[in-house]
């Protein structure tokens, strides 16, 4: 038997690929966001809870360039994107690859009602023109279980989850997590904005206070129930990133997972000052599977896991 | 008994979910923006048929179900129970009752080969094969000259069960089934 080596991309789709991904250069050109370059291999990476990254020569590949994209934002680089490849552990799937094409872009003095518009844009271009609606998290929640997250018990939420064929733990935010991605996989409206998450998912956005409750400054854009992007109106604040790194590392020994050192690089840098910026990450795979109609990422792909 | 965790899940595994045996049919790794990771997977539940949506925690592991499928040798009924014979050296019987068997037993004739399916070596399913051959015991003679095509009349065959057949066919005549349709394929190429 011969090694499979041919790719899992056919010759046309790689030119369609091209193309788009050339129509997105141009965007950016034409706004005057340049294109930057980072490590793919650095010495310290993110500490979220559910994202494992591959360690490789004494450091971590990056799971996002976002770290270094800060670091040179606060050093007086301006609005700039990057398309490169980032890597996560273990994520294999329809939509998943350990290695995937990440497009990730910063604008300065954005909010992110301003950088939601830019990426509606963006998508625009490489969909076609639609409609978006924007729901909070809380809502898209009360529309499709009819409760509010926020304020019910966890034991209520438990049963919702139940009936809905959910058989993992029974932890707060495991529980929200998966009626979430119940939620967005029956979301009726073809592309949804979803914003203001629940705070403990925050990651590196600000919170807000809304209607009292304090809630993530967060955007993720849902595509026929596929996430495509994920945006922050980026924290400032060094201080409140170590303090959640710390506690993330918290939850990352309770579930057995190697807690990660902060990054006194980026905490530096912080420190020093980030200015005022909104970012948003695309899974450029993804985009462009659903550019071409493809239902599976690996047709996008040129050597996706098992042939690279 | 082995388990297999949720990355190793693939179409047609066995394994047991909430004390049956069941068959994953698809699984599919999902992970909201930033959130745990599940793997949503069907399940086929190989006693009832009934198909089960279930969402598992990425990395959870569920026992493998100790089930084969072997081609067996139907021997007999007692009207309760339906006798199966192993067709490797052992000989060995199995016995089923009516639920199991189901709509089988409508096609099952002694030294038919059939597909049964054993769960901790007691049966669950049994598949016929897919054409038998069954002799026709009751049906309308054929009227002389009737011969418009595609007429068709229903006809009792040696297991009782009655299908449509061909106008010229007659009783002592043997017809080949498809068991999956219950529709009449032709006469028996070998009588």
């Amino acid at each position: 038997m011969t090694a499979e080596w041919r790719p899992a991309i056919d010759p046309q789709t790689l030119r369609e690929r091209a193309a788009l991904v050339w129509q997105i250069r141009e965007f950016f050109h034409n706004r005057q966001v340049i294109e930057v370059h980072t490590p793919i291999l650095g010495s310290h990476t993110v500490s979220d809870v559910h994202v494992e990254s591959i360690r490789a020569n004494g450091g971590f590949l990056q799971t996002s360039p976002e770290y270094f994209m800060k670091r040179l934002l606060a050093a007086g680089a301006p609005s700039c994107y990057q398309i490169g490849p980032v890597f996560r552990k273990g994520e294999i799937g329809k939509r998943h690859n350990p290695e995937f094409a990440m497009l990730e872009w910063y604008r300065l003095g954005y909010d992110a009602e301003q950088l939601r518009c830019e990426t509606s844009e963006l998508v625009n271009l490489v969909l076609g023109e639609c409609s978006y609606q924007t729901i909070s998290f809380q809502s898209l929640m009360r529309e499709r279980f009819h409760v509010d997250v926020f304020h019910e018990s966890n034991d209520s939420l438990s049963d919702i989850a139940t009936e809905h064929g959910y058989q993992g733990g029974f932890g707060e935010q495991e529980i929200l997590d998966f009626l979430y991605s119940e939620a967005i996989r029956q979301c009726d409206a073809e592309r949804v904005f979803v914003v203001n998450f629940p705070q403990e998912s925050a990651a590196l956005s600000r919170t807000v206070s809304v209607d009292g409750l304090e809630v993530a400054d967060r955007f993720e854009l849902i595509v026929t129930g596929v996430e495509i992007a994920n945006g922050y109106y980026e924290l400032l604040d060094g201080g409140e990133l170590a303090r959640r790194i710390e506690m993330d590392n918290r939850k990352r020994v309770e579930l057995a997972r190697p807690p990660i050192e902060p990054d006194p690089r980026l905490l530096a840098a912080m420190k020093h000052g980030l200015p005022s910026c909104a970012g948003v990450a695309v899974g450029l795979d993804r985009l462009i599977a659903l550019a071409l109609g493809r239902d599976n990422i690996r047709e996008v792909m040129t050597f996706p896991d098992g042939l690279a | 008994m082995p388990s297999y965790s949720t990355n190793e899940f693939r179409s047609g595994l066995k394994v047991m979910l909430e004390g049956e045996p069941c068959a994953i049919l698809e699984a599919e790794f999902v992970k909201p923006g930033k959130g745990q990771a599940f793997t949503r997977a069907k399940f086929r539940n190989l006693l009832t048929g009934r198909v089960w949506d279930r969402t598992l925690r990425s990395g959870e592991s569920l026992q493998s179900a100790d089930v084969v499928e072997l081609e067996m040798e139907y021997l007999y009924t007692d009207g309760t129970e339906w006798h199966f014979m192993r067709m490797d050296d052992t000989y060995d019987q199995v016995s089923a009752n009516a639920a199991v068997v189901g709509d089988a037993k409508r096609w099952l004739m002694e030294q038919n080969k059939c597909t049964v399916t054993l769960w901790e070596d007691k049966p669950i399913s049994v598949v016929p094969p897919n054409f038998v051959d069954l002799e026709v015991k009751d049906t309308e003679p054929n009227i002389r000259g009737d011969t418009v095509a595609g007429g068709a009349k229903p006809a009792t065959l040696s297991t009782g069960v009655t299908i449509r057949v061909p106008l010229f066919i007659n009783v002592g005549e043997v017809v080949r089934v498809d068991t999956r349709t219950g529709e009449y394929v032709s006469r028996s190429k070998d009588p």
